[in-house]
């Protein structure tokens, strides 16, 4: 399969990857703060993290690490990814651009609801703007 | 020091914001920075406090988030 193609497939299945808690206290603790922001965190429930798998093909890609990009393409599921990440060199810099390209589309995410004038969309978009900075 | 309790602020006060999003007295930018801030489970004092974001401040007391102040409202309690 090429890049592509997996990309593809990855956009198709919409799969997230899901961090639980613990895992993700345990990455703070190693990698600092920036682990929490890496995707949707679940403030009123159990603190988990959920990363679209779009999301960090898209990070890897951006960081041209092909160690990386290889050893994303071979996650056999979502499950395997913090697996991944503890033993990766160049897990922080992933880490980082994770928690950037989240932080990015927060940000169009505000900037559409500011502009859209369907009130249907507006309405979405409150939602998901309140599910993401407040949980609710 | 206790971390910021987040999931206390009041409804009424998250929708608050929200409107004020809306009608773009806050800017996009300063709402992801709040986001960024309140993801790293952030430290707060012990009594009143206040943090700005440029188009908007939040204030609190201890780990509790009470409010959110317009830009040119002035800040009361430590700034963090």
């Amino acid at each position: 399969m090429t890049l592509v193609q997996f990309l593809e497939e990855l956009e198709r299945s919409k799969q997230v990857v899901v961090i639980p808690s613990e895992e993700v206290e345990r990455l703070a603790e190693r990698f600092g703060s920036n682990v929490r922001a890496m995707g949707f965190r679940n403030k009123t429930g159990n603190g988990s993290v959920e990363i679209p798998m779009g999301n960090i093909t898209e990070a890897v890609q951006m960081l041209g690490n092909r160690a990386l990009a290889e050893a994303v393409e071979q996650l056999k599921s979502p499950d395997q990814f913090a697996g991944m990440l503890s033993s990766s060199s160049a897990a922080s810099q992933l880490i980082e651009q994770l928690s950037k390209l989240h932080l990015r589309q927060f940000q169009r995410t505000v900037e559409r609801y500011q502009d859209s004038s369907d009130p249907a969309e507006v309405e979405q978009l409150r939602l998901d703007i309140s599910r993401e900075l407040f949980g609710a | 020091m206790p971390r910021i309790a987040w999931t206390a602020l009041p409804k009424g006060v998250q929708e608050h914001l929200l409107d004020r999003v809306r009608i773009r007295a806050i800017d996009a930018k300063d709402l992801t920075a709040l986001l960024a801030w309140v993801t790293t489970n952030p430290e707060v004092p012990d009594g009143p406090w206040c943090k700005d974001f440029g188009t908007f401040k939040l204030v609190g007391h201890g780990r509790t988030p009470s409010a959110f102040l317009e830009k040119n409202q002035p800040c009361f309690g430590e700034r963090i």
